[in-house]
């Protein structure tokens, strides 16, 4: 049985029922209100990012359901995207930063994980003042704040 | 651009500590975030930590002023953010862990080593003393020695453990001469001490109350808690290392032992352990019930497996891994029957490994294998020799279907017989990954036929498999790598055998060889001499193969040749995952002397590279094409054309081996 999601900009999306609850927030809400017609109301989501979430929820509608890996290391990997999701995830920033929040909003895991390995592989690398300028984010510590953290990680620095 | 701190905290996870650094100069709200997951982790092992806290400071030299200073500074600033602390436990000294560090989930105290000797105390400022939490009287030392660094160190640990309510893991070294955390031993007789019975109840109090203890790894020596302590003191636990094994009191009927339910895994660290016992083996599964994970480091003794007779519930318990460090003494004949008298069944056991260096006869692997009926995963890190091989020819008796194995590893010097292996293989429907040596085409045939989940591949064959090996790539479609020793593939069965499947494929080692093509005049007469030779056995065969192989090496690429060499590259060049590819002649250690040189001498003429470059270009991810150019056909032209499309580096000291990067 198909879901009706509809945007914030009251587009209508029609999906089938297994892929609208890739989403968390979307099983969860089906699962409360029992079998019924009326639409899912997504205030937080346009149609645009939407239209990029389906895409991405039908193509893994088949995916088995995320085991979370049981590992002591907390630092995970950012090098192991899908070839598919990587293509997918070829956006330009805003939309890539609109689908992670979509992603966290409708509580689909796995893209949240995917978007925020692609962002955690734009940071890799650079300075400060480049990831700053990737960001579009200002700069708002003044001078004696600046040096007193480059001070405080000077023991990391390759010796 | 905006993300929610739980959002950034999740990118911060993705990345390196370096990168964290970078991060929390970037704003001060990315500061605020990124601090955290920069401190939550601290481990000695790991980079960059190792230079905050570097090791030297529990050996001779105490680390400089600087140094305490800095590290002063930043734990009593950010040691509120550490969950997972792993460091030599000396730094408690210096640092002002205790008061800033309070809310760790993990902790592992590391080279608890007493080194401190009155010869070298130059440290200072450490304020370390008792209180009510850990008085001095737990401790039965003189008051002269409380200020010995050793005593502060115990004492700072404990006063640790006491601070963190929430620790969920803890660590205590492993050291054979050390009996902490319960008893600490000192070289320097001016500093020894000891503890008393209360307190060390004093101490096992404190840690029985951790509402969240669930590991915890114990010293040598401290048997009070694989006794009574563990069930009584610490019904939670799930997971217990213990170092020493002289707590199990065989005296102690298991029927009227107290039960630890929740314990899941067990593990024994120390070779003072080193064999079990039917007693012991009653002993565990009567007082954990609930245990999966088992892990010993002896073996099971075949004297002792001998009282197992009277008892016919043992192999009702829950263990799902049993690893053992020495399997060898159990397999043999006596052992076996052993097993089969005290009907013992592991039905939960899903991996066996043998790690030992030495090894012994291991019996009949297909008998030791009716014991581990769920095995998952069969690991022989080197010689495995089994005697008596199959003999029956058929399955064991009582199994019904196949082996339930993923993993099957034989180490070089394996001797199971071909039937056994041919069994193996074509009864293991869910291997996925395969590591063995001396592999002939029936056994390969197996695989390909029957592993259709096989995903990694590493073999060596000692003879020429051709067509076997063809097959496995046309049949297994989720293989990943495929690689060892010589892989040798005939061109022509390439071109006459359907599509490969394996598209996922990242690593291959293949050579092709017999690529058809036409012979000159000369040297169909040389090869026309050396059958006549071959007949009549005379002398002479080496001159002959020498001369073959000049007359080869003239001859210019022909058309056929090429063609049926671009076909086979446009084969290759549909593996589109593919990273790593090697064409290399590389062959097993048994071949003789004769092959080899036949080999070496005229395959790279018969398939060269410069037929497939274009093809192989298409190949997006990959990194490394390995290619024996030993007649010298990589020309100017094709060397142009590399660089063009990858920054193409030849490996040093390896002629014909080129590592690639990617510039696109």
């Amino acid at each position: 049985m198909p879901v009706i999601l509809v945007s914030s900009d009251n587009q209508d999306f029609k999906v089938d029922k297994e892929v609208a609850e890739r989403s968390i927030l979307i099983k969860n809400m089906l699962e409360d209100v029992g079998e019924s017609d009326s639409p899912i109301p997504l205030p937080n989501v346009t149609a645009a990012v939407l239209t990029k979430v389906i895409e991405y929820c039908e193509h893994h509608r088949n995916d088995p359901v995320q085991v979370p890996e049981e590992t002591d290391d907390p630092r995970k990997r950012s090098n192991d995207i899908e070839e598919w999701d990587m293509k997918f995830m070829q956006v330009d920033q805003e939309m890539l930063f609109e689908i992670i929040l979509a992603a966290n909003y409708l509580d689909i895991k796995p893209l949240l994980d995917v978007g925020c390995k692609t962002v955690a592989n734009i940071i890799k690398g650079k300075t400060p003042e480049e990831i700053r300028k990737a960001f579009n984010i200002v700069n708002d510590f003044t001078p004696e704040e600046e040096a007193q953290i480059k001070k405080e990680n000077e023991w990391a620095e390759d010796r | 651009m905006y993300l929610p701190p739980e959002v950034l905290a999740l990118v911060a996870s993705f990345l390196d500590t370096k990168s964290c650094l970078t991060c929390m100069s970037v704003s001060r709200y990315w500061n605020q975030v990124f601090i955290p997951c920069l401190w939550h982790t601290v481990k000695f092992s790991e980079q960059p930590w190792p230079r905050l806290f570097p090791v030297s400071c529990s050996t001779s030299r105490p680390p400089t002023q600087r140094q305490q200073h800095i590290v002063r500074s930043l734990t009593e600033k950010y040691g509120c953010h550490i969950r997972v602390l792993e460091m030599d436990t000396a730094w408690l000294l210096w640092g002002s862990m205790l008061g800033h560090v309070n809310s760790l989930l993990s902790m592992k105290f590391m080279r608890i080593l007493p080194r401190f000797t009155k010869s070298n105390p130059p440290f200072e400022a450490y304020n370390i003393y008792s209180s009510d939490a850990i008085p001095y009287s737990v401790f039965d030392v003189q008051p002269s020695g409380y200020s010995s660094p050793n005593f502060k160190m115990t004492l700072a640990c404990w006063h640790m453990v006491f601070n963190n309510k929430a620790l969920q893991s803890l660590e205590f070294p492993h050291l054979a001469y050390n009996y902490f955390p319960l008893q600490i031993q000192d070289d320097d007789k001016d500093y020894a001490y000891d503890m008393t019975p209360e307190g060390k109840m004093f101490l096992i109090d404190i840690l029985s109350r951790l509402p969240d203890l669930r590991h915890m790894s114990i010293g040598q020596h401290s048997d009070d808690f694989l006794g009574a302590s563990l069930a009584e003191h610490f019904p939670k636990l799930t997971s217990f290392v213990h170092m020493g094994t002289n707590a199990f009191d065989p005296s102690i009927r298991p029927q009227s032992l107290r039960r630890h339910l929740s314990l899941q895994s067990l593990r024994f660290g120390d070779s003072e352990f080193p064999f079990l016992d039917a007693e012991h083996l009653r002993w565990i599964v009567t007082a954990f019930p609930g245990l999966h994970n088992l892990s010993i480091p002896g073996h099971f003794s075949r004297v002792h497996l001998g009282s197992l007779d009277d008892w016919d519930g043992i192999d009702n318990f829950s263990i799902k891994a049993l690893s053992m460090y020495d399997f060898s003494y159990t397999a043999t004949e006596v052992d076996l029957s052993v097993f089969e008298k005290a009907r013992i069944t592991f039905h939960a056991v899903k991996e066996l490994q043998r790690t030992c260096d030495e090894y012994d006869s291991l019996g009949d692997l297909l008998r030791i294998l009716r014991f581990f009926p769920a095995l998952e995963r069969f690991e022989f890190s080197r010689g495995a020799v089994f005697t008596s091989p199959l003999t029956d020819g058929g399955l064991i008796a009582g199994r019904e279907s196949g082996y339930r194995f993923r993993t099957l590893q034989l180490g070089p010097e394996e001797t199971l017989a071909l039937a056994s292996k041919e069994h193996l293989m074509s009864q293991s429907p869910f291997l996925t990954r395969v590591e063995m040596h001396h592999v002939s085409p029936s056994v390969l045939l197996a695989l390909a036929d029957s592993c259709g989940t096989l995903e990694y591949v590493h073999i060596s064959l000692d003879g020429p498999c051709s067509l076997e090996l063809n097959q496995l790539l046309v049949k297994c479609s989720r293989l990943k790598e495929c690689t060892g020793c010589y892989h040798l593939v005939s061109a022509v069965d390439i071109l006459r055998s359907p599509n490969w499947t394996c598209l996922g494929l990242r690593e291959l080692d293949i050579m092709v060889v017999n690529v058809p093509r036409v012979k000159g005049k000369r040297e169909r007469k040389l090869e026309r001499a050396k059958r006549t030779l071959e007949k009549s056995g005379g002398e002479g065969m080496q001159e002959l193969n020498q001369e073959i192989y000049e007359q080869q090496l003239h001859l210019n690429p022909q058309p056929k040749s090429q063609r049926c060499q671009g076909k086979v590259f446009s084969k290759l060049a549909r593996l589109s995952q593919l990273e790593k590819i090697d064409l290399r002649y590389r062959p097993s250690e048994k071949q003789d002397i004769e092959e080899i040189y036949l080999c070496t001498h005229s395959a790279p003429l018969e398939f060269t590279l410069e037929v497939g470059f274009e093809q192989l270009g298409v190949l997006d991810h990959l990194r490394v094409i390995r290619f024996g150019v030993g007649g010298g056909k990589v020309g100017q032209k094709e060397r142009d054309w590399l660089w063009r499309r990858w920054s193409m580096k030849q490996k040093p000291g390896e002629k014909g081996v080129f590592c690639v990067e990617d510039l696109m």
